[in-house]
């Protein structure tokens, strides 16, 4: 069962009953929680600890110099009035409800498409889940900006055939969309996901399906995509989170700055510029919380809708 | 109808539409690696991956363009991952086994409580974890990018693992525990054996994703001595401006010698990567 | 629980890493032979480079127990790695400083106050120099040299457009808007804005205004004086400027690679001690000229002369390294053989003495520069600024977002002006 599965099943099932527990039971738990004792240590010092101190800090005005002032509020309501702020809202918005569709599509009909029992699966299978894997490198960032620079390799190949190109890491209006691109480039992890996904569909319902005269479309509608639903959900899920949490490309093609004119102004980039450039890290935690409530809220949205959409056959 | 000439021809129409499009994807990866091998002036000329004018003088350069050789950042990288790998490998397997295999009452909350930290956005994290580890001395070392992996904190491992583990038969748990062998001795000597697979992906997978980390060795790495491969890949190219034409050749050379690692990887571990993607997506 | 062996190797595998990651952090701030090391770091890149290093050799070869290690970091990423090293109380012993950030460092104690170490000795500068780094009474930098910011133009390009050189001393905005029209054609491009602080000042000052306010918490100036200025940025877009990509494009590149230093420009802005950076790279004749007024009077440009950088020390040096520190400072700043090898590189120097020792043996560029600067001083009607609030370090990135809407036409001028002065006023409040 994929992750979410399991965290939807949690919530089913009624509580444990309680009674004493045998000897053996006990010493059961004192090795599961040494076996878990690593888990918890930084369950604590590395995760819960944090989140508490950078909750506390998101109502305190610190520069990591002086010690934190209490400013209450503040910092949330600053949120609300700073232009930058809503410009990285609006710019990681816009690249998660563009990429994420776009990259999920791409991998749902190469998946379809190889699922056709072609020969060289695994080749093409391999050529189109390479780029996933190089995808979050510095590297890739650096060759990005060069291939859509105004005398980059996609103008040199677009003037072959004629068109004109723009800079397109230079132009406010097509910077972001460089990126885009790039997410969609990675469609490679989805698509694996999605290709066996598709394997477990009995064949004997598109068989059924055709006897009974149903057309390619009316089977893909009625048949691959409710069976194939969770799966997307799940892809779905984890490409939203993710994309909001982007951050090496949009700093290494924009220069660290969300260039040009804040074009490329990531949330994840923001936070950095001001907890980490500008040593406000009460903003910054401030940015943070939001941050995780976004996601949070996004999720929970997902979950919520899922259930017109999605269909678990168990 | 459909008859065999037709199935043949939509065969054919496939595999031209996807090779088209794998050349598509391929393209600039493989631009870029021709690029490194010719001189500046060649880069420019052409969009076409040919191979004229072989060189390797952009290694030679880009090699010895920062304070260090660059082997000096390749080996910081190194033992970042390696730490990581082993980090990862040792908690996540058994923490995997405490909840798979072990009965203890909190297992339901704990397990929930990780598979939300799954989804926790790390930035949240970051600014508390900085002050503390500047507290105790641990900025630019990579103890910072290690200890976090010695402490299970990649819950999708942990997760990874507890399917795997849940998937192994209990015949044989049941059977040493009849020979009179403890939760630890079966652990050792029968999980995690059998548990090698899951293990085999744990650690690919670590491996690309600390070779790639570019935001935390970001904020816990300030000094360039300490600098990975990804920071000083950024500072080449902040150095030269974001290539004002005169330096792509090595910014390129010194790219592919950071994304060859992941590539020989991929190449001799793919069959884990891929199944180990697929597992997690929803059986 | 686990069996010894389990524990064994886990704690190896451990205390390995843990040795290891801890002798990575052991740093060696006490050499082996009993010496001080200093660390240095300083923005820069290429030349820079070469001198200051040379620069360090010298200091190095008179002071045998001292030892610096410099490093040079691009300016792109320098004040973030300065922030995060200061945060750590790791930052370097002695730090290039610049203007924008010197009171942002000072009032947050990052800065020691250098009249209060023995070792450097201020009283060969004049006063003006001193209060470049002043702050309150505590003196948290001190210039490496002196600049201003203005036109440079491509005398070759002139000459091929036929187009005379306009009088510095009484030319017009118009004036420079005209000849920006006449010398852009074909693949030259005209007048170059770079939009900001440094050339906002100039027009400021020429309408009786300032920067910023003198508490340092907002803007000092009027919003019709920051509109006229915009509008005479898209003034001269009209007039043979670059496209809003040219600009976009050459942000964060090196100067070698910019328009103006590929010798395809005619006119830009310059800080003087770039122009023989500019003139090698572009293998032209290029020629400094005042900044043109309303008035067309040279005394009524608003010209001021400006630190180009800064000699700072860290306030959480040890005594030792302060010292040594304090010593080197003092022998960049006063010392004959650091000059030689520094020569004009971070601008005029500030010690006026040492200035006529050097004044013999510098390159034509370097010479054409020396004189420029002599000859605004004394048509100088406005004092040099003091060190600039806290929070503006990030008021030049203002100008490049908001200017760069305004170039591609996403934002009009009202809007840009309104944009700009309430991000300001929000980084300095």
């Amino acid at each position: 069962m994929s992750a979410l599965n399991e965290l939807a099943h949690l919530r089913r099932e009624p509580g444990v009953g309680r009674r004493r527990l045998t000897k053996r039971e006990r010493k059961e738990e004192r090795v599961a929680l040494g076996f878990l004792s690593p888990w918890v240590v930084g369950l604590v010092v590395i995760t819960l600890g944090p989140m508490a101190a950078s909750l506390y800090l998101s109502f305190t005005d610190y520069n990591f110099l002086q010690t934190p002032e209490w400013v209450g509020a503040e910092n949330y309501l600053r949120l609300l009035t700073d232009e930058r702020f809503h410009q990285a809202l609006w710019v990681t918005f816009q690249y998660v409800v563009i990429s994420v569709p776009l990259q999920l599509a791409a991998a749902l009909l190469v998946a379809i498409v190889l699922d056709s029992g072609l020969r060289g699966l695994a080749l093409y299978r391999s050529a189109f889940y390479l780029p996933s894997l190089l995808g979050g490198s510095v590297a890739i960032a650096i060759l990005w900006r060069q291939i859509f620079g105004s005398d980059g390799l996609v103008n040199r190949v677009l003037e072959l055939v004629g068109i004109e190109g723009l800079s397109w890491i230079a132009n406010p209006e097509t910077a972001l969309g460089t990126l885009v691109i790039l997410n969609v480039w990675t469609f490679g992890a989805p698509m694996i996901i999605f290709l066996a996904g598709l394997r477990q569909i009995p064949t004997m319902y598109y068989e059924a399906a055709a006897v009974d005269g149903a057309s390619k479309t009316r089977r893909f509608v009625a048949i691959t995509l409710p069976l194939l639903s969770p799966i997307i959900f799940f892809n779905l899920v984890l490409q939203l989170i993710g994309a909001f949490q982007s951050f090496t490309q949009a700093f290494i093609i924009s220069g660290g700055t969300g260039a040009p004119a804040d074009s490329t102004l990531f949330y994840t980039l923001y936070l950095y510029m001001r907890g980490f450039g500008n040593f406000e890290m009460g903003y910054a935690s401030a940015m943070a919380w939001v941050l995780v409530i976004i996601i949070g809220g996004f999720t929970a949205i997902n979950f919520a809708v899922s259930k017109f959409w999605v269909f678990y056959d168990d | 109808m459909t008859t065999n000439r037709s199935r043949s021809l939509r065969r054919i129409w496939r595999h031209v539409v996807l090779i088209a499009v794998a050349i598509l994807m391929l393209y600039p990866v493989l631009w870029m690696f021709v690029a490194s091998l010719r001189p500046d002036e060649e880069i420019f000329r052409s969009g076409g991956i040919s191979l004229t004018g072989l060189s390797f003088d952009n290694y030679i350069e880009g090699w010895s363009a920062l304070k260090h050789p660059f082997t000096h950042y390749l080996v910081n990288s190194l033992v970042i991952t390696v730490g990581a790998i082993v980090g990862n490998l040792i908690s996540c397997s058994m923490a995997a086994y405490a909840f798979a295999r072990l009965k203890f009452r909190a297992n339901k909350v704990f397990f929930a409580m990780m598979l939300i930290t799954i989804m926790l956005p790390v930035h949240v994290l970051l600014v508390p974890q900085y002050v503390l580890f500047s507290e105790v001395g641990w900025i630019n070392t990579p103890l910072p990018l290690i200890v976090p992996k010695l402490l299970a904190t990649d819950a999708f491992f942990v997760f990874l693992m507890v399917q795997f583990i849940r998937g192994l038969p209990r015949e044989l748990d049941e059977a040493a525990t009849i020979d009179g062998a403890g939760p630890v001795r079966i652990f050792i000597q029968i999980v995690l054996p059998l548990t090698v697979p899951a293990l085999a992906t744990t650690a690919i997978f670590t491996f690309i994703w600390t070779w790639n980390d570019f935001l935390g060795p970001l904020i816990f790495l300030t000094d360039s001595d300490a600098y990975t491969v990804q920071l000083a890949l950024r500072s080449f190219i902040d150095s030269s401006g974001g290539g004002g034409g005169s330096s792509w050749g090595a910014m390129f050379a010194m790219s592919v010698v950071s994304l060859l690692p992941i590539f020989v990887i991929f190449l001799f571990g793919q069959r884990y990567l891929v199944r180990g993607i697929a597992t997690t997506g929803g059986k | 629980m686990l069996t010894p062996r389990v524990r064994r190797t886990v704690a190896a595998a451990t205390g390995a890493i843990l040795l290891g990651g801890t002798l990575a952090a052991c740093s060696s701030d006490s050499g082996d032979d009993g010496k001080t090391v200093i660390e240095y770091g300083w923005w820069g890149s290429g030349a820079s480079d070469e001198a200051t290093v040379a620069a360090i050799e010298a200091f190095e070869a008179e002071n045998p127990d001292i030892d610096v290690e410099g490093e040079a970091t691009p300016w792109d990423g320098y004040w973030d790695k300065l922030a995060t090293m200061s945060a750590g109380k790791d930052a370097p012993d002695v730090i290039h400083m610049s203007e924008r950030y010197i009171r942002e460092y000072g009032e947050r104690g990052a800065l020691a106050d250098l009249s209060s170490l023995e070792d450097i000795d201020l009283s060969t500068l004049d006063e003006s120099m001193l209060a470049l780094g002043e702050v309150g009474d505590a003196i948290y930098a001190v210039p490496a040299g002196v600049n201003t910011f203005t036109v440079a133009i491509n005398e070759d390009l002139f000459e091929a457009a036929g187009v005379p050189i306009p009088d510095d001393s009484t030319w017009t905005w118009d004036e420079l808007a005209e000849a920006s029209a006449a010398t852009a054609s074909g693949d030259v491009v005209g007048m170059n804005y770079r939009p900001g602080i440094e050339n906002l000042q100039p027009w400021l000052h020429q309408q009786g205004q300032t920067m910023y306010n003198e508490e340092g918490t907002g803007v000092g100036f009027e919003r019709d004086a920051l509109v006229s200025y915009l509008e005479n940025i898209l003034l001269q877009q009209e007039n043979g400027g670059p496209t809003a990509d040219q600009v976009s494009e050459e942000m964060g590149m090196p100067l070698e690679s910019t328009l103006f230093g590929t010798g395809k420009q005619s006119m830009t802005w310059i800080y003087t001690s770039e122009m023989p950076a500019f003139a090698e790279a572009s293998g032209s004749n290029l020629r400094l000229m005042r900044v043109p007024s309303e008035a067309g009077a040279a005394e009524e440009n608003g010209m001021y002369l400006r630190g180009s950088s800064f000699y700072s020390i860290s306030a959480n040096a040890d005594d030792a390294e302060q010292k040594a520190a304090a010593k080197f400072v003092d022998f960049m700043v006063n010392n004959e053989d650091a000059l030689s090898e520094l020569g004009m590189l971070r601008g005029v120097p500030p010690n006026a003495d040492l200035v006529d020792v050097i004044r013999e043996d510098l390159t034509p560029d370097d010479a054409e520069v020396l004189e420029f600067v002599d000859g605004i001083r004394p048509e100088l009607t406005v004092d040099s600024p003091t060190p600039s609030p806290q929070g503006s370090g990030n008021v030049q990135g203002i100008f490049d977002r908001e200017v760069l809407e305004l170039l591609y036409d996403r934002a009009d001028v009202e809007e840009t002006a309104d944009s700009i002065m309430q991000a300001i006023d929000d980084e300095l409040g």
